[in-house]
């Protein structure tokens, strides 16, 4: 039984199914690693992603086009984290309970849109969804092709915005000063620079991207979105983040060691090896768990994360 | 003196016609049912409970005007859900669709005039006001489970499900158990992705199947994306699946709660009529396939290429079931791979 794990294809589809799994989880990690680098927690993530499918959903069913389904899912994402930069930033309201109130909202209003939208219909429509994009020879190289070069274009941009970000927060001057606001904000002020406007342009982003991988699910996975579909998927995201100690590679890493557990546990179930996968599923937390224990204090955490910077 | 008796004679009469009023009062005419979903109304399990509802509506029990309001998403403050429809007054029967028990067992007591149903696994008989009922399918999954095994070519039949749970392993013991009766080589993969909706991981858990060589899939998550992809043969449950997915779903076993709604409204019809109290069974109320139940429903994109003598042991499979000549065995254990 557990020869029939190592056989080529199944080890391939293990892969790729790790990689597609991956691909919600990193795009709404690698946003928050943004957000959290300029010292705001946004907690509200599940409750962006939500948001995100659903208007990814509505505006691909409306205009056929699922391109537009993206664009919807990136502004609502900025919308929505626009409205929890304005309460936590300008009105400094408490940055973790917004957070939550943030998702009670998105779990709120993407049933109460859904109904309105599809009023009095018995069934909701079903969307296409994008096609593989296999990338020339490279997508023909044995079991690297089909699980690295033959995933959908967002996965594809969910894993470049890894070397992206991280040459923007370490290679560059407006990265270097977004960290200084998570970091000693008062040595931006004391410069002259807005801490308030760094910190508004990290938290859309790490919306949009919050969006994005909820998009993801409806546009590039399921034909149809369903209430609560992320089913905690935020909450992962920002767990990689902790686990991935606020850096762009190892946060890539954790994204990828969480999603192959999972991908593994539906195989191993799959073939019917007789190991508890239930096991499988609580690795992730507790890797998470051990990472910070280990690490004690902060773990890498901005220095000012979750403070609202006040004048003295 | 005539006066008096005249107002007497008055007075009797329309203390008469009162009674024969309110006698015609004691048989309503109108039921208000609060549907309780455990999911959202696009999960297939909350389709066919409305759906069910509907021609219930549309039949008038008793000639009764029976009006229904839902409310979605209602699992972990079940009990605020039900103790809020109930303080309204308007409610004669608050319908759970899913395990409910312990927010039912809670509110019951302090609204007896109140009707409380449960349904399927995780709930206990409790009595009184609180009904239990219990959907199985397992009849409609075995003759599935029979398809599976005649159209497999890779002899792996599996399964992607939600939770083990009894309401789900009754169809798929049912339906493994028809695939073995034909084709003793069949081995049985199940996979279980542990939300009651996530069609994403469902998807992940359908191409991992196909990779460890299954080739007909019970999707009993409602999710198809994979199947049609690959174009392998899947099973649907609850509604008719192939809507969705016209290439690949072989059949559904849909799930009719008619015969269950129309018991908790009879015993609701008793109680009132009669000023009886509320009475429970405290074991399940469940239909079988001859009570209307549910069926088999061919997909449309299968049903011009389903072999001739898989569309008749098919038939007279659905024949000999109905007719009590075949029974299926209801077997809730937990199901384990091959």
């Amino acid at each position: 039984m557990l020869a029939d794990l190592f056989q080529t294809t199944v080890i391939v589809s293990l892969l790729a199914a790790t990689v597609r799994i991956a691909t919600p989880l990193l795009l709404a990690a690698i946003g928050e690693l943004v957000a959290e680098r300029s010292g705001v927690y946004n907690m509200g993530l599940e409750g962006t992603m939500l948001m995100g499918a659903l208007t990814a959903y509505l505006a691909a069913d409306a205009s056929g086009s699922l391109w537009v389904g993206v664009f919807a899912a990136l502004t609502t994402g900025a919308l929505m984290s626009l409205l929890f930069a304005f309460l936590v930033i300008t009105l400094q309201v408490e940055q973790i309970v917004t957070g939550l109130a943030m998702n009670l909202l998105g779990s709120g209003l993407s049933v109460y849109w859904l109904r309105a939208a599809f009023k009095g219909q018995s069934q909701i429509p079903a969307t296409p969804i994008f096609d593989n994009v296999p990338i020339p020879f490279l997508s023909e190289l044995p079991v690297i092709g089909p699980v690295l070069f033959d995933q959908k274009a967002l996965t594809y941009l969910a894993l470049l915005s890894v070397p992206a970000v991280w040459w923007f927060l370490y290679r560059t001057r407006p990265g270097l000063d977004l960290r200084c606001a998570g970091e000693n904000p008062r040595a931006l002020d004391i410069k002259g620079l807005s801490i308030a406007a760094r910190q508004y342009g990290a938290v859309v982003f790490g919306g949009a991207m919050a969006a994005l991988g909820g998009a993801f699910l409806t546009v590039a996975s399921a034909s149809r979105f369903a209430p609560e579909m992320t089913n905690g998927r935020g909450w992962l995201a920002i767990v990689i983040v902790i686990a991935g100690m606020w850096r762009p590679v190892p946060i890539l890493v954790a994204t990828l060691v969480f999603s192959f557990l999972d991908a593994l546990q539906l195989q191993i179930q799959g073939i019917g090896i007789a190991i508890p996968y239930q096991l499988m599923l609580a690795l992730p937390y507790v890797v998470a768990i051990l990472a910070l224990a280990v690490r004690r204090r902060h773990a890498g955490a901005p220095a000012m994360l979750g403070v609202s910077y006040r004048r003295e | 003196m005539p006066g008096k008796f005249t107002t007497a004679l008055f007075g009797g009469l329309s203390a008469l016609v009162l009674m024969a009023a309110a006698a015609q009062a004691e048989n309503p005419t109108k039921v208000k049912i609060a549907g309780v979903l455990s999911a959202g109304k696009e999960a297939p399990w909350e389709t066919s409970f409305i759906n069910s509802m509907n021609r219930v509506i549309a039949a008038r029990p008793h000639g009764l005007d029976v009006e229904v309001e839902y409310t979605e998403n209602v699992y972990d403050n079940a009990e605020q859900v039900f103790r809020t429809y109930a303080e309204t007054g308007e409610y004669d029967i608050i319908f759970g669709d899913t395990a409910y028990a312990d927010a039912i067992e809670k509110v019951k007591g302090d609204f007896p005039n109140i009707m409380f149903v449960m349904s399927g696994s995780g709930n206990r008989g409790l009595g009184d006001n609180a009904y239990w009922v219990f959907v199985h399918a397992h009849e409609p999954a075995f003759v599935m489970g029979e398809m599976a095994g005649k159209l497999t070519k890779s002899n792996v039949v599996g399964a992607v499900s939600t939770y083990p749970a009894e309401d789900t392993n009754d169809q798929l013991n049912a339906f493994f158990a028809g695939a073995k009766s034909v084709n003793p080589n069949v081995k049985q993969k199940i996979t279980y992705i542990q939300s009651w909706y996530d069609p994403t991981k469902a998807n992940e858990a359908t191409s991992a199947q196909i990779a460890a060589g299954a080739d007909m899939i019970y999707q009993m998550s409602g999710t198809f994306e994979v199947c049609e992809q690959k174009e392998i043969g899947c099973f649907g449950n609850y509604v008719d699946m192939s809507a969705f997915a016209p290439k690949s779903v072989v059949a559904s076993a849909t799930v009719n709660w008619d015969p269950q709604i129309d018991w908790v409204i009879d015993q609701w019809w008793n109680a009132k009529t009669t000023g009886a109290k509320f009475d429970a069974p405290k074991d399940p109320k469940w239909f079988t396939w001859k009570e209307g139940s549910g069926d088999v429903v061919v997909g449309q994109g299968w049903a011009a290429k389903l072999p001739e003598d898989v569309k008749k042991m098919m038939d007279d499979s659905i024949a000999a079931i109905k007719s009590g000549a075949k029974q299926v065995e209801l077997d809730l254990s937990e199901v384990k791979s091959d």
